[in-house]
């Protein structure tokens, strides 16, 4: 049972309209189904924009009808963000002619919301964020690393529970909110082998996967990775959890807000498991998520999620002076702000000299590759991030071959064409 | 033969159907969206079409969109009539079933999970919390 308090009930009530009526009806049956005691107030959140647009459309305007968010809702990555630039990329027309209209509906229905139109799957930057407070947020990088690096409490929400809570407000009282919830089950151990050259983006990613396949629904504790690791580096740790488990949350003892110390981290409890990630296990990994039989190429796609400023200008510092191979499709994607500065730098200009092609608003690849792939004519792409990797085997049904791996082996293929192991 | 197993409800409504057992935890992604028929390789249910079936499995897991994916094979007729899970983990496949509109029950451990086979007759009273399985 969920408890109310006034002002929650005449939300659902109807006193403050029908759109916030069926929002706080779903969220009081997600609440229940949840078994949640109480709301909380939800200080911002984040919503998918992704995928088929029509869809999107529907069942964003079926919950907001006329309603606009109450607080800061930010926007994720869409598929095409002009029809010129989509035509200049290669897609092709029929796919353009079909998403489009659909995108522009929905950014409207954004704008009319009141939204902020961010476009982005690393809308953490745009956001003011303090350590405790509660957030509605979808999407699987963004969840982990606002919970972990942050220390905002967000459960992995759905669209239209999402929604519900940015024009209400609010969210049941469930999962990652409680402290008790929170707390570290298994600890993994970085094996002391790894020296610092070995510990890239690639290493991140690879960790957080396996992770993922021992822990399952396990909340992990990452002892022995550098003191100063990035936030995006935590990016890229955190997403291996939820794509290969079903975990919004993670710890790195020394790093992470709510892990000083490991009794802290595992609430004074001691670890469920403890594993040791080495050589052996980081192989596993790479083997696992290498499906490609060949070393030739046909695409790169950098910034799953959305690549920062600093990673455009390692692809721009790798690439200068040097072509993307001619049989080589190069996206990069990244958010619109990132876009503007490092345009200011000169950034882009490098990589668009070289031959790639670099986006701000839309989506890496992962959804031209799952829904697109024979129209694309792609066999074997390279990448460095773990969403992109995940899930395309699993959408395309062995389609697409991958090659995974840090950002200097994916601009490298690109150049040459081919993937070279380390 | 049949039993009653006592339940908790995570989307309301009654439903009943045939259950097609998933042992390992199920996404709609492995779906196709266009025949309702399981086609990733190497997944346990491949060739099976979840149309129409009661779904049983240990918990939903999946994607962000997994949400859309159901509400797609609303849209095309092709969803199950309604989901049964051991424990409840994926936030994200409860808003799908209420979105999809669907019955989805969760809360039993797996020794009364495993009670339930392929091709049972299950009825789904997710009003009452109340799974009835009933086996020819």
């Amino acid at each position: 049972m969920v408890h109310l308090n006034n002002q929650e009930e005449r939300m659902l009530n109807g006193e403050r309209g029908s759109a916030v009526q069926k929002a706080m009806e779903l969220l009081v049956r997600m609440g229940e189904a949840n078994d949640a005691q109480r709301m909380v107030d939800v200080t911002n959140a984040h919503i998918l924009s992704v995928e088929i647009a029509d869809i999107f459309f529907e069942v964003t305007y079926g919950m907001l009808a006329n309603a606009k968010v109450k607080i800061p809702t930010t926007t994720n990555a869409i598929t095409i963000n002009s029809v010129e630039r989509a035509r200049q990329m290669g897609i092709p027309k029929d796919i353009i002619d079909a998403q489009w209209p659909g995108i522009c509906r929905l950014k409207e229905l954004h704008n009319r919301a009141s939204m902020i139109p961010a476009y982005t799957c690393h809308p953490h930057s745009l956001k003011d964020l303090k350590m405790g407070e509660y957030v509605a947020f979808t999407e699987f990088n963004v969840v982990p690393l606002a919970n972990a690096w942050f220390g905002v409490r967000t459960n992995l929400h759905g669209q239209t529970d999402t929604l519900a809570s940015a024009i209400t407000g609010k969210a049941p009282e469930c999962g990652l909110h409680l402290t008790e919830n929170r707390w570290g089950k298994v600890l993994i151990e970085v094996d002391k082998e790894f020296g610092i050259e070995d510990i890239d983006s690639a290493f991140y990613g690879a960790l957080g996967y396996w992770a993922g396949q021992v822990c399952v629904d396990r909340i992990p504790v990452f002892v022995g990775l550098p003191k100063n690791m990035t936030c995006r580096a935590a990016e890229y740790l955190g997403v291996g959890p939820l794509v290969r488990g079903s975990v919004g949350m993670f710890h790195v003892l020394g790093v992470t807000p709510e892990a000083p110390t490991l009794e802290a981290a595992f609430g004074s409890r001691r670890p469920e498991e403890k594993f040791v990630f080495g050589k052996k296990e980081l192989k596993m990994v790479y083997d696992e998520l290498n499906t490609a039989t060949k070393p030739e190429i046909d695409m790169v796609c950098l910034g799953c999620p959305h690549c920062s400023l600093q990673e455009l200008i390692a692809i721009a510092q790798l690439i200068d002076g040097k072509k993307v191979s001619k049989n080589v499709r190069l996206w990069i994607a990244t958010g619109e702000i990132n876009y503007m500065l490092a345009e200011r730098m000169g950034v882009i200009t490098c990589i668009e000299k070289a031959g790639g092609f670099v986006n701000s608003n839309i989506c890496a690849g992962t959804f031209f590759l799952l829904r697109f792939t024979d129209s694309l004519g792609v066999k074997v792409v390279a990448n460095n991030g773990l969403t992109l990797c995940g899930l395309v085997p699993r959408g395309t049904r062995d389609k697409v071959g991958v090659h995974f791996g840090s950002l200097e082996q994916c601009v490298n293929a690109a150049i040459t064409g081919r993937w070279e192991e380390k | 033969m049949k039993f009653q197993l006592k339940v908790s409800v995570a989307s309301k409504g009654v439903a009943e159907g045939e259950a097609l057992v998933c042992k390992k935890p199920f996404t709609f992604r492995d779906v196709n969206p266009t025949t309702g028929i399981v086609d990733t390789p190497g997944h346990e249910l491949i060739g099976s079409k979840v149309t129409e079936k009661i779904m049983i499995c240990p918990y939903s897991n999946g994607v962000s969109t997994e949400e859309f994916t159901m509400y797609a094979l609303k849209k095309a007729g092709l969803l199950p009539k309604a989901i049964i899970n051991g424990r409840n983990t994926f936030y994200i496949s409860i808003a799908g079933a209420i979105l999809a509109g669907i019955p989805m029950v969760y809360g039993l451990a797996p020794a009364c999970l495993s009670l339930i086979q392929n091709g049972d007759c299950v009825k789904v009273d997710a009003d009452q919390g109340i799974v009835e399985v009933s086996r020819v």
